[in-house]
């Protein structure tokens, strides 16, 4: 089967890129051929949200899927290509990252998650926010915040998901003033996390209800209270940057900004196997402090 | 007392709970009573990363910390306030949304326009 779809993702919602992503796997889903192929010729330009949803929900498919005609601008963004800054120097890394100097996004990259690579992940991770500085000309003050967001996100990989690999795309808007990031992984998911430490949840909504309520998975009695990480990172990005936070894990999909907050099942039959975060970060902001979002 | 030069040791931007852990490994045939950590030339340094070192090092092993950052400084004192925190955080319940359909939902998030 050869899927077609028009996709033009207007850069106004940070989320609209899941729709053309359900559009896509209901077709595949519910195909009786074992091979898809998803023709690019019409896809004109992609959010974050739409090439790592996509690149997700495709992975863990049981059906074959590869795609055909793929434009240039794909190809660029390496689309279903990702790179592996791990399997490649790292001198040679920081030189292709440099040639992404004077463009508007972040190349798909998979990164190491686990923790024996957690040296390999920060470097990279180092080198990703050393390009979006240069990129996009951050104050001080936004880097830092953006450093600690994405610090946060990026390590709840490691600690939680059990996955070997994470990925992340960037798309900036230097017309309106931000950049959407989304980062994900092929893991448990939050439920498969809880249900791991004994803290059992009826499904993936209750799930991420929890994990945005301040629970880890890793709360111990007496000792660290890990739950502050996402919750500090969200507060951070919405109160202090405006910003839009976007999750989804398994069937759950979690939506919050200054102005809203909701929690959305996907339709029935549909679930992401891991979990993915996408930030929308307004980056011109000369009185955000990070300090006063500790806690 | 040994000093530890965190940024020589690990790295000037901290960003990893395993790299506590791992730093933990490498010293805990030192007695870690007796150890300085020395924060300086440290530029950045993540939540998680200091919440780990504050349980490994500060809270079990009574270690001591030196020229640490302003700004790290803070994050130090907000993770020790937070330890063993048991406030209810008051969340505003919100129904979830489910949908019969793929168009009902990709209809339902067109119209929130997030």
């Amino acid at each position: 089967m050869i899927i077609q779809e028009e996709i033009n993702i207007p850069d106004d919602y940070l989320s609209s890129g899941i729709i053309p992503v359900v559009r896509i796997m209901n077709k595949i889903y519910n195909c009786e051929d074992e091979e898809v192929i998803i023709d690019c010729l019409k896809i004109r330009f992609v959010s974050p949200v739409f090439v790592i949803s996509l690149m997700l929900f495709t992975y863990s498919c049981r059906k074959k899927v590869s795609l055909s005609n793929i434009t240039t601008y794909l190809e660029t963004i390496l689309f279903f290509n990702e790179l592996e800054p791990d399997k490649i120097n790292s001198y040679n890394f920081i030189s292709l990252l440099q040639t992404y100097l004077n463009k508007t996004y972040i190349p798909v990259i998979s990164f190491p998650a686990l923790a024996n690579k957690s040296t390999d992940k920060d470097a990279i991770l180092s080198a990703i926010e050393n390009l979006l500085c240069n990129q996009l000309n951050l104050e001080k003050n936004v880097l830092i915040g953006l450093k600690y967001i994405l610090a946060e996100m990026v390590d709840n990989i490691t600690e939680h998901s059990e996955s070997e690999r994470g990925y992340l795309f960037a798309q900036s808007y230097p017309s309106k003033g931000y950049i959407d990031i989304c980062i994900a992984d092929q893991g448990i998911t939050l439920k498969g996390s809880f249900d791991k430490a004994g803290m059992m949840f009826s499904g993936d909504v209750a799930a991420m209800r929890a994990a945005n309520d301040c629970k880890s998975s890793k709360n111990l009695p007496s000792a660290e209270n890990r739950g502050y990480g996402i919750y500090t990172s969200k507060n951070m990005l919405i109160e202090g940057l405006r910003g839009q936070f976007m999750m989804m894990s398994g069937s759950a999909i979690y939506l919050k900004d200054k102005k809203m907050y909701d929690i959305i099942e996907l339709p029935r039959g549909f679930r992401l196997d891991g979990t993915l975060i996408a930030l929308r970060l307004p980056y011109q902001n000369k009185d955000f402090l990070y300090t006063k979002y500790f806690e | 007392m040994n000093r530890i030069y965190i940024s020589q040791i690990l790295s000037d931007d901290l960003k990893s709970r395993s790299a506590v852990r791992s730093l933990y490994h490498t010293l805990k045939s030192m007695d870690l009573n007796e150890l300085v950590f020395d924060f300086s030339n440290v530029n950045f340094a993540s939540r998680s990363f200091i919440d780990e070192f504050y349980n490994v090092f500060i809270k079990q092993h009574s270690a001591t910390i030196e020229n640490v950052p302003d700004k790290i400084a803070s994050i130090f004192d907000a993770v020790s306030r937070t330890q063993e925190r048991n406030e209810k955080r008051i969340v505003k319940k919100n129904d979830t949304k489910s949908f019969k359909s793929v168009d009902d939902f990709c209809s339902y998030m067109t119209k929130i326009a997030f």
